[in-house]
């Protein structure tokens, strides 16, 4: 075979091989769209050296948190033995920190978080709830959240030494922005509403429903309890939790933020009904603790999309009474949950995945665009090399 | 005259308080109490006491120590709330079981004759709470010595 002719032959073959490596599966996105993305791919897996002592540091938080709150227990004690004794609905109300709270602002927030209960339904509860609000007007010093306490909403659960009482932890975090509390005679605003509707959280379901089940609650808890983080009656539609977890397809980030899931969340993403039953009945963490924070890490996402807020939906979509009986249920999991939907487990999460984000495709399907280029440029190889024997000559 | 009206008065005082702080389960668990004494009073049981209270979830158990003492037959009967579906009770001494009340009901009941003083280990188990915790209590009740008359 003659020597250009190897040369004809070899240099298509590496186009495409170029192409293919550029534009093929398993990534989505070319690489030269990649490139414009590069800020979140610059982060390197942690060392074990770190990994230990993130850990060790999340240990000392959690034990922090839980000594701190347990102390708010007890200041609260009273107030939730009387209103237990007198069937009194409602959280009682504990301010944490400075007291440049005014009056006013104080009845504010009590009176929000008394209509956010009767619009959960909860009357006089078995597990009393008692919430410690803490309002930060300015930045600490350093940057640092206040006394090391959470900067997001987080839960000191009932356990074996005190089983009717749930601790919820609301900050409520200007750091110098202008904000409803701070005035002198506050009026009520949707957003502060919300803030602290969500604000009771995982003891909202205490509160409703009782301790769950003995299967249902390790399963809670080896997840940590990440799927009753939101309240039901969400008024949030799923687009904004769609947007809140950088899930907009729309968005050029959106492929990066999907492959930061597990692959089962992924392909529950995908509509696969085996994989959405895997990720949603899976245990998670040995590492029981009493403590739920509600806090965000965006590099971490939850085992599934909207996480927060799988059972809050399943209490709208099956109603409390039905929930009610799931979350007590000595069942196993999937069993309980597949009883309460009336449907199997994947079935049920991959419609409500669905509503969270928009179903995607998976497997080795090139791009329409991708296709088209790719095309074009074999096209124009061909061209090419057409018209290169065309002018050929005999030596 | 006026220390013991005063006395009067503080223990009226600090028992309102007690029942004034019970909550509407532990109020239940109360009545029902009161029932079973009620009940067991028709076989000369009369209430001595509670070995134990607390709350319990679903599967869970706890354990108390009591002593009886020799001669007179003794009763121990659990008691629970509302949404308490069954409640099973046992009786233990050195690691066997005296007598045990299981999957009979919200309201087990137990029954030991003792020749000598003897410490028996009380365990509840709360089998069936439709809405966890459950409150629940273990009443111990005498059956009251009848006194024959003497022979001649």
């Amino acid at each position: 075979m003659a020597r250009q002719l190897r040369w004809w032959i070899a240099a298509p073959l590496g186009a495409c091989l170029a192409i293919a490596i550029a534009y093929l599966p398993p990534r989505p996105m070319p690489l030269l769209g990649q490139r414009f993305f590069r800020v979140f791919q610059t982060f390197e897996p942690p060392t074990p050296y770190r990994l230990r002592v993130q850990e060790l540091a999340q240990r000392y938080r959690i034990t922090s948190f839980e000594l701190t709150m347990r102390e708010y227990g007890e200041a609260m004690r009273t107030e939730l033995d009387r209103r237990r004794a007198l069937e009194l609905p409602g959280p009682t109300v504990y301010f944490a920190g400075p007291d440049s709270l005014s009056d006013s602002a104080r009845s504010l927030v009590r009176a929000l978080l008394g209509t956010a209960w009767s619009q959960l339904g909860l009357g006089a509860s078995k597990i009393s709830v008692g919430v410690v609000v803490r309002v930060v007007f300015d930045r600490p010093p350093g940057g640092e959240s206040p006394a090391h306490m959470p900067a997001a909403d987080a839960f000191l659960l009932p356990d074996s030494t005190n089983r009717a009482t749930c601790l919820a932890y609301v900050p409520i975090i200007y750091w110098g922005r202008a904000g409803v509390l701070r005035q002198i005679h506050p009026a009520p605003s949707k957003e502060l509403a919300e803030l602290l509707r969500n604000g009771l959280g995982t003891c909202a379901y205490f509160a409703a429903f009782g301790a769950p089940g003995h299967d249902i609650g390790r399963w809670l808890e080896s997840r940590h309890y990440e799927f009753a983080l939101d309240p039901w009656g969400l008024r949030v539609p799923p687009e904004s939790t769609r947007a809140g977890s950088l899930l907009d397809e729309d968005k050029p980030w959106f492929w990066s933020f999907v492959y930061r899931y597990q692959p089962g969340a992924v392909e529950c993403m995908a509509g696969r009904a085996d994989a959405c039953r895997r990720t949603a009945v899976a245990g998670g963490s040995r590492d029981l603790v009493p403590v739920v924070s509600a806090e965000r890490q965006w590099w971490k996402p939850p085992s599934l999309a909207g996480a927060d807020r799988y059972l809050a939906d399943l209490v709208d979509d099956i109603g409390p009474e039905r929930f009610g009986r799931f979350w007590n249920s000595e069942l196993p999991v999937d069993t309980a949950l597949a009883t309460a939907m009336r449907m199997p487990v994947g079935e049920w999460t991959r419609r409500w995945q669905a509503t969270i984000v928009p179903p995607i495709r998976l497997g080795p399907v090139a791009p329409p665009s991708a296709l088209v280029l790719a095309t074009l440029l074999g096209v124009a190889a061909v061209v090419l090399v057409m018209l290169t024997a065309t002018r050929r000559q005999v030596r | 005259m006026s220390v013991r009206f005063c006395a009067v008065v503080v223990t009226c005082v600090s028992v309102s308080q007690t029942l004034a702080a019970q909550s509407r389960w532990d109020r239940q668990v109360d009545a029902r109490i009161t029932q079973a004494g009620a009940t067991l009073q028709g076989r000369a049981y009369r209430l001595a006491g509670l070995v134990g209270r607390g709350t319990l979830n679903t599967g869970e158990s706890a354990t108390f120590a009591i002593t009886l003492p020799a001669g007179a037959e003794t009763a121990l009967t659990g008691v629970c709330d509302d949404d308490c579906a069954d409640l099973d009770l046992s009786l233990s001494t050195n690691g066997y079981d005296i007598d045990a009340a299981r999957g009979g009901g919200n309201a087990p009941i137990v029954r030991v004759t003792t020749a000598a003083p003897t410490t028996y280990t009380v365990t509840v188990r709360m089998a069936s709470c439709r809405v966890n915790p459950c409150w629940f209590a273990v009443g111990v009740f005498r059956q009251a010595l009848t006194t024959r008359p003497p022979s001649r």
